[in-house]
């Protein structure tokens, strides 16, 4: 969310790279994040990827087993041997090519520096080297190891960005693959022929759709439900072909005006979305679509809402219609309510 | 008690016995999930037999799932669409 700090890639020989970084977080966090399992999870690995650790042993010597899953569904088993361990500032590993596995072949160090004591801050420099050049070059090529690294460098700071923030405030992230270049996935968000044909419900195309692609500008759009219509509309903020969208979003009417939600009431009137389009680091060619929304403005109420909207899916069947059953038992007369 | 109805049809004293309800109370309850139109209720007898009406829930389904269905909806259209494309692409510079 934040760009203050940028992730600097930097290849110091043909057969290595430097990743470096600095996070406004204590040193003893990022080597926590970086070792323990739990965290290794949610951030190891480029943008949609995820990580299922089998077995680690944190010692010299002690070998990481784990899977990423690909968000174009390929999974990728890795095991790596720890070389050097010294808490809390060099970790090192060696790449172990295991039969059956993709083949990689490549050592690993990371250095973590306290920079500052108030507030926190700590660089991060990772080196990766290859027995050649051309074990690089191949890296690079199969598996878009070079946008992966900066990927997987992106998506540490979030992650320990979100370990200093509150989790009432976390945003609804959804994240999909889709085969097709980068250009052509960004132009079907950005161009208004495009965006009629998908954005639109799946079988109705959009009944009304303007696009004016300018900072401040506007699409807006009305939508066919089989309950009903409604009218949408995003103001752009920033526009960055083709890596970045910004834009609010909220409920509209014909006018292009704000709207309540038509489905409730307690709908934040306004949200934000960021979309990220990034080239996907695994074996196949394509894009990865990145939606982070979060409210704007909104108030308490509002945001826990948002919150309960997209967190609903663990929810079920079953609680839907206990707080259906719960909703309408706050309509009963007090003596029968007691049991709702 | 729509989670039991859920399970099949009831009549008013099933209902009513899980949660230690009058048979007035519970009577007053299904009136409102009638009004709602998400239960149906017929007489048989001396017995109330109630069933579910699954419509307006799918409804509520909906809007308790309805930003992420939302967006994983307009994903789904937007990979087909995306794939439309590029076959057609493809046929034009064959």
């Amino acid at each position: 969310m934040t760009r203050e700090h940028q992730t600097e890639m930097t290849a110091p020989t043909d057969r290595e790279f430097v990743l470096m970084r600095e996070f406004d977080v204590p040193r003893d966090l990022l080597w926590k994040v970086w070792t323990d399992p739990a965290h290794l999870a949610k951030w190891w690995g480029p943008t949609g990827f995820s990580t299922t650790t089998h077995s680690q042993d944190l010692r010299e010597g002690g070998s990481w087993r784990f899977t990423m899953h690909g968000p174009d569904g390929h999974d990728y088993p890795n095991h790596i041997r720890y070389t050097t361990i010294r808490e809390p500032e060099h970790l090192a590993y060696e790449h172990v090519e295991m039969p059956g596995d993709e083949p990689a072949c490549f050592q690993a160090e990371g250095l973590f520096e306290q920079i500052g004591d108030n507030p926190p801050r700590t660089r991060v420099t990772f080196r990766m080297i290859f027995p050649t050049a051309e074990d690089r070059e191949r890296i690079v090529k199969t598996y878009g190891a070079g946008d992966g690294a900066i990927q997987t460098f992106n998506r540490l700071a979030e992650h320990v960005k979100r370990q200093t923030g509150s989790d009432a405030d976390k945003p609804f992230v959804l994240t999909r693959f889709f085969e097709a270049p980068r250009q052509l996935v960004y132009d079907a968000w950005t161009r208004q022929e495009h965006l009629a044909k998908w954005f639109g419900p799946p079988v109705v195309t959009l009944s009304h759709c303007t696009l004016d692609l300018r900072v401040g500008g506007t699409f807006h759009y009305e939508m066919k439900f089989p309950g009903g219509d409604h009218w949408g509309r995003w103001v752009f903020r920033e526009i960055s072909p083709p890596e970045r969208l910004v834009f609010t979003c909220c409920f509209s009417d014909e006018h292009g005006g704000v709207a309540r939600s038509f489905f409730d009431q307690r709908w934040p009137l306004e949200w934000l979305n960021v979309v990220t389009f990034e080239p996907h680091a695994g074996l196949k060619k394509g894009t990865v679509v990145r939606l982070e929304s979060w409210p704007v403005n909104a108030s308490q109420g509002e945001r826990d809402t948002f919150r309960a909207g997209h967190d609903s899916m663990t929810q079920g069947w079953g609680g839907t219609l206990d707080k259906l059953d719960a909703f309408l038992a706050g309509r009963l007369p007090s003596s029968a309510a007691r049991s709702g | 008690m729509l989670r039991e109805l859920t399970l099949g049809e009831r009549n008013l004293t099933e209902l009513a016995s899980p949660f230690d309800m009058s048979f007035p109370a519970a009577s007053k309850h299904v009136r409102v999930l009638e009004e709602a139109d998400l239960v149906r209720r017929r007489v048989e007898g001396r017995s109330h037999v109630c069933t579910i009406n699954a419509e307006p829930l799918k409804n509520v389904s909906d809007w308790t799932n309805g930003f992420r269905r939302f967006w994983e909806e307009r994903f789904e259209a937007l990979d087909n669409y995306l794939e439309e494309l590029q076959k057609k692409e493809r046929r034009d510079d064959a």
